[in-house]
């Protein structure tokens, strides 16, 4: 009987450590050694603390970014365009490209395709160290996966991996592999809305972006005149200036002289991307003479942003977003809590050549 | 810059021409833009989201797991999302992913003593569901309400000090005239009723 007794005591003890944890808005788990009834007052006691004055009333924060992620979700999923689409919009770009080159007399350098090398020395080197990644992308994201798991999960943190052994086999192999791509893919979206929707131009560049989170650095050697591009990780908005297409993803792609973009605005589109390059004259924080190559899908929706001279603004014929000429949200447009729109490292070669890192066709990489 | 800026505007509509063309759902979601699509998302989630999030803040009873679960159950959601479903049955699946959600949740939890998660599910913690999920048509607080007021008037003081007053053990010991050893042991019983008078709420109005 005291042994009764005592054990009870203990299990009042326990109950109130649940519900002050619950009290002050901890994370608490009952304990896993419940008898059912136990475990149906540990349900009551949750129940109850979900009516508590305004805790289960969800952040507005959270309302907020948990619907941006969803729109981007849905606009990655929905809206990625075919590929025989991307390659006859390309086809469109080019002649409409070569139009206005005619009607301008510009001397704009004609756009080259895709599988043709941009520019032949560069891209030799660029290739090297990426040749293995490119042969089997597949199974580095099967390799890296475990340990993003590990990383995104907090319950799978609190365990460590030996413990895998003792798992009843049953639900957690169906689990595993939908968990797997489920936070792969939102190791990528996590904070980063915007990274999938600047994506929705150009079926390649999403299955890159999602490598590029788990490609380990290349160490590509790059000629002495450009700073080695670093950028392994996924796009972040907290860091605008991570470049959207990390080095081993990426091709050079020729944009024109400094003579000809100094001053101006001037668009690009690959097979992949579409997008403008500008020299930044030092203001709104930028550092003057800094080229600045920006993607032209709306971090809203994704779609393509226009130049407008008369205000110097990029517009969104969508939704009315507006971006600064360097890409940065501007106060003049109708949506809010706009994120900047991507930027693509670029290179400056000899004789005033200017190179924006652009995404790899998947043709060109099979 | 007028003759480009002239080209992407038309690159704009023969995008949204292209896609007219051929239209099955995917390529209409794209057409729109979102502005129709968007929308809907956005009557989706406005209507859903405060739902369940109280469903599973209901279950997990703190703020972080019960966003993380919440944003687990939307992004699966999104994925997999079938626009032609009325909202209603949108919703009623919507329940459905959130209570999977939530039970793959403890799974992952209590996995590591294989025994107590079978004891546990089968004392009612959101199992792996096959079966129809329950639809609880009242919000967590109308329930608590329900309940409260079902209970014998000492339980429903030590529950309502606790968790709606928030008060601490030994507040409530001295707003009741008890000692904290009596509290615990009074709360311990009150919850243990309120689960009774839950389930017995449950088999009466549940679908």
């Amino acid at each position: 009987m005291p042994g009764e007794d005592q054990k009870r005591f203990e299990d009042y003890l326990e109950l109130e450590r649940y519900i002050e944890a619950l009290q002050e808005g901890r994370v608490a788990h009952p304990p896993s050694d419940l008898t059912p009834t136990q475990a149906r007052i540990y349900r009551a006691a949750t129940l109850f603390r979900s009516a508590s004055p305004g805790a289960a009333t969800p952040r507005p924060e959270f309302v907020e970014e948990l619907f941006t992620r969803l729109l981007a979700l849905d606009q990655d999923d929905a809206a990625t365009p075919r590929p025989e689409f991307v390659e006859e919009l390309q086809a469109r770009l080019l002649a409409l490209d070569q139009e206005a080159n005619d009607e301008d007399t510009l001397k704009m350098p004609r756009v080259k395709k895709a599988e043709e090398p941009a520019v032949v020395p560069l891209q030799v080197e660029l290739e090297t160290p990426t040749r293995a990644e490119q042969e089997r992308p597949g199974e580095h994201m099967v390799a890296a996966q475990p340990a993003e798991i590990e990383a995104a999960t907090r319950e799978e943190r609190e365990q460590s991996s030996e413990q895998e052994g003792v798992v009843p086999p049953v639900p957690v192999r169906k689990n595993t592999p939908r968990r797997a791509s489920f936070f792969s893919r939102r190791s990528l979206l996590t904070g980063s809305a915007v990274a999938a929707a600047s994506l929705v131009v150009g079926t390649g560049i999403g299955a890159m972006a999602e490598r590029s989170a788990t490609t380990p650095p290349a160490s590509a050697s790059h000629p002495a005149t450009t700073p080695a591009p670093t950028g392994i990780s996924p796009y972040s908005p907290s860091n605008p200036q991570m470049p959207l297409v990390p080095a081993g993803a990426g091709m050079w792609h020729y944009v024109g002289t400094l003579d000809e973009i100094r001053g101006n605005v001037r668009p690009f589109s690959t097979e992949t991307i579409v997008g403008y390059v500008t020299i930044s004259d030092g203001d709104e924080g930028e550092q003057k003479d800094e080229i600045i190559a920006m993607s032209a899908a709306c971090t809203h929706m994704g779609c393509l942003v226009q130049w407008q001279e008369s205000d110097h603004q990029f517009h969104c014929p969508c939704h009315d977003g507006v971006f600064t000429e360097y890409g940065k949200p501007s106060q003049s447009g109708k949506l809010k809590y706009l994120a900047p729109l991507p930027r693509m490292q670029t290179m400056k070669g000899d004789n005033g050549e200017v190179y924006v890192l652009v995404p790899k066709s998947p043709k060109s990489a099979t | 810059v007028k003759t480009l800026r002239g080209a992407y505007q038309q690159t704009h509509l023969a995008m949204a021409q292209q896609s007219d063309g051929t239209s099955p759902a995917k390529e209409q979601g794209y057409q729109g833009h979102g502005s129709q699509d968007v929308q809907e998302l956005q009557t989706f989630y406005q209507e859903n989201l405060g739902l369940i999030y109280r469903y599973i803040y209901s279950k997990v009873g703190n703020r972080e797991e019960a966003e993380d679960l919440t944003s687990q159950t939307f992004i699966k959601a999104v994925r997999s999302i079938d626009r032609e479903r009325s909202p209603q049955s949108m919703q009623k699946w919507l329940f459905q992913i959130a209570r999977t959600t939530v039970a793959d949740h403890w799974r992952a939890y209590y996995r590591l003593s294989v025994s107590s998660l079978d004891e546990l599910l089968d004392a009612g913690w959101e199992g792996p569901t096959e079966e129809e999920p329950v639809v609880h048509r009242a919000e967590p607080d109308e329930r608590v309400k329900r309940i409260l007021k079902a209970l014998p008037d000492h339980y429903r003081e030590v529950l309502t000090c606790r968790f709606l007053l928030n008060l601490s053990i030994k507040d409530t010991a001295q707003r009741m005239g008890l000692t904290e050893a009596n509290v615990k042991v009074l709360q311990f019983r009150a919850l243990k009723r309120a689960a009774d008078l839950e389930d017995t709420a449950m088999e009466t109005t549940g679908s």
